[in-house]
C-alpha cells in the first residue's frame, strides 16, 4: 500500500471541455495547439481550442489509496461505499479493486458480484462466459445470444450480400450489354458508310466541330 | 289491457336508463383506470404536473466488470442531459427541448457535436417528458392502449400498448398489486438491427412525495447481457440552468 502510495500522483488535472465534457488525469503534454492527457489506459490529445479551462484537483487515484489504507479489515460496507464513489467518478478499475474487496468478504454479495461483471447461475456467482455458455448461449461478435438469432443474423447478412452481388452482376450485364449495343451500333454504321456511300441528308455527321446534319445538296434542285 | 301500458313502461323505465347511462359515461375505461392507478402510485398526477425538473444521480454498469458514472437531469419541456463518467473522461449527452448535441472525449468527439433529429428518436424523446408521457397522454397527442394482462417473474401486470405521437411503439407493463409500471419494451435499432429492448424496474421508493425505481436493468430481447443502472440518489426541482441543455456555441 505505501509502494501504491507513493506512485500515486498527488494531484489530477481536469481538462473542462465545451458544453461540460471532462478528461481527468495527467498532463503530459501541452503546447499552443493541443493538451495530452494520461486518463489511465493512455493518452487522450485535445486541441486547445476545444479547451476551456484546466484545474488542478485531487488525484482520484491518491484519494482512493488515501480512503482504502484507513478501512478496517473485514468492513465490507466500506469497501462498497469506496467501490460506489469510484465507479460515480467514473473510475471503473479502481471500483473493481473495490468490490473485488466486498466479494472477499462477502462472497455472496450481489451488488459487488454484478459491478464485477458475474452473474448468479444455478445459486452460485460465476463469470458470464461461464453462466451464458452453460445457458446455451453463444458469444457472436462481442454479444451473447442463442444460436438461432446468430444464424438468423448471419442468414440475412448472408442474403444482403447476395443481393448487393445480384445488383452488382445485374448493373454489369447491363453495361455490357449497352456496351455491345453501341459497339453495334457503331459498327453497323461504318459498315453502312462503307457500303452504302455518302451519308444522306438529314443524317448527323459524326465529326464534332462543323455541321450537325449533312449539308443539303444545291446542285440536286 | 291499455295499449299504452309498455310504452308507458319503457317511459318510467327512462330516468333509470338515463342514470346507467351516465354511470357508465362517467366511470374510467379499463384503459383510464390502469393510467390512473399508475400515475397515483408514482404519487398522484397533481405532484407530476408540478415537478419542474429532476436530477438522478447513480452508477450503470455492464458485462466485463465495465462502470461508469451518471447523471440524467430533466427539465420543462423536454430538456434532456445526461453525464456519463467513465475511466477518466466525461461525456455529454444533451437536448433543448429542439436541437440534440454531445460531446464524447472517450469517442475523440472533443467539441459539442449537434446531433440529427433521427439520433433524438433512436435515443428515446420519451425520455426528455420529466413528468412521464402517460401524464395527460391524450392532449400530447399518445394512445394507450390495454392489451392484455401478462405473468411476469414479479407478478401480473397490465399490459399497455403506447403509441407515442412521433410513431414509436412501446410496451409499459403495470403490475396489478402495487400499480407500478415494472417493464418497459421500447424498439430500437442496435448495429442496422431492429431489436426490443427490454428493461425492468426496481426498488421503488419515494423520493420527496414521488416514487422512483431505484434499478433500472436493460437487456436486449432474447439475450442475456444487461446493463444495470443503480441510482443513489434524486433531486426534484433542483435548479437547473436552461443553458446546460443548450449546444454550446
Amino acid at each position: 500500500m505505501v509502494i501504491a502510495l507513493a506512485a500515486a500522483p498527488l494531484f489530477a488535472d481536469v481538462v473542462h471541455l465545451k458544453g461540460g465534457g471532462r478528461i481527468t488525469g495527467e498532463i503530459v503534454e501541452q503546447t499552443a495547439e493541443s493538451v495530452t492527457v494520461n486518463i489511465g489506459g493512455g493518452n487522450l490529445s485535445v486541441g486547445a481550442s476545444s479547451v476551456v479551462r484546466i484545474e488542478k484537483s485531487t488525484s482520484p487515484v491518491q484519494e482512493f489509496r488515501t480512503r482504502a489504507a484507513s478501512i478496517p479489515p473485514g468492513d465490507a460496507e466500506a469497501w462498497r461505499e469506496l467501490g460506489d464513489w469510484a465507479a460515480s467518478g467514473g473510475q471503473a478499475t479502481l471500483a473493481g479493486e473495490a468490490y473485488s474487496q466486498v466479494v472477499a468478504i462477502l462472497p455472496n454479495d450481489p451488488e459487488a458480484n454484478r459491478a464485477l461483471g458475474r452473474v448468479q447461475y444455478n445459486g452460485a456467482w460465476v463469470t458470464e462466459a461461464e453462466a451464458y455458455r452453460a445457458q446455451g448461449f453463444v458469444e457472436f461478435e462481442g454479444e451473447w445470444m442463442t444460436p438461432t438469432e446468430r444464424q438468423s443474423i448471419l442468414r440475412d447478412r448472408e442474403a444482403r450480400e447476395a443481393a448487393d452481388q445480384k445488383a452488382w452482376e445485374a448493373q454489369m450485364q447491363a453495361e455490357a450489354a449497352e456496351k455491345r449495343e453501341r459497339e453495334a451500333q457503331e459498327e453497323a454504321d461504318r459498315r453502312a458508310f462503307m457500303t452504302g456511300g455518302l451519308p444522306q441528308y438529314g443524317d448527323p455527321i459524326p465529326w464534332g466541330y462543323g455541321p450537325a446534319s449533312w449539308p443539303v445538296q444545291p446542285f440536286s434542285q | 289491457m291499455n295499449r299504452e301500458t309498455p310504452m308507458r313502461h319503457h317511459l318510467n323505465a327512462l330516468p333509470l336508463l338515463g342514470i346507467l347511462l351516465a354511470a357508465a359515461c362517467a366511470a374510467p375505461s379499463p384503459v383510464d383506470e390502469v393510467v390512473a392507478s399508475s400515475l397515483a402510485a408514482r404519487g398522484g398526477i397533481e405532484k407530476l404536473r408540478a415537478l419542474r425538473s429532476i436530477r438522478q444521480t447513480g452508477t450503470v454498469s455492464a458485462s466485463g466488470g465495465r462502470v461508469a458514472g451518471i447523471v440524467r437531469e430533466v427539465k420543462r419541456p423536454g430538456m434532456f442531459r445526461l453525464e456519463f463518467s467513465y475511466e477518466g473522461t466525461t461525456s455529454v449527452f444533451a437536448n433543448d427541448g429542439t436541437t440534440g448535441w454531445q460531446v464524447a472525449p472517450l469517442q475523440g468527439q472533443f467539441e459539442p457535436q449537434a446531433m440529427p433529429p433521427e439520433a433524438d428518436a433512436a435515443g428515446g424523446a420519451d425520455q426528455r417528458d420529466v413528468e412521464g408521457y402517460l401524464v395527460d397522454w391524450r392532449e400530447k397527442g399518445h394512445v394507450v392502449e390495454l392489451v392484455g394482462r401478462e405473468q411476469l417473474p414479479g407478478g401480473e401486470a397490465f399490459k399497455l400498448k403506447v403509441t407515442l405521437k412521433g410513431g414509436t411503439v412501446r410496451y409499459d407493463y403495470v403490475d396489478v398489486a402495487t400499480r407500478q409500471v415494472v417493464r418497459a419494451d421500447v424498439p430500437r435499432i442496435l448495429k442496422g438491427r431492429p431489436v426490443v429492448l427490454e428493461t425492468t424496474f426496481s426498488d421503488f421508493r419515494d423520493e420527496g412525495g414521488l416514487v422512483f425505481p431505484h434499478v433500472l436493468e436493460t437487456h436486449v430481447k432474447d439475450r442475456p447481457q444487461a446493463v444495470r443502472i443503480v441510482v443513489k440518489k434524486v433531486e426534484i426541482n433542483p435548479d437547473l440552468d436552461d443553458a446546460r441543455f443548450q449546444l454550446p456555441r
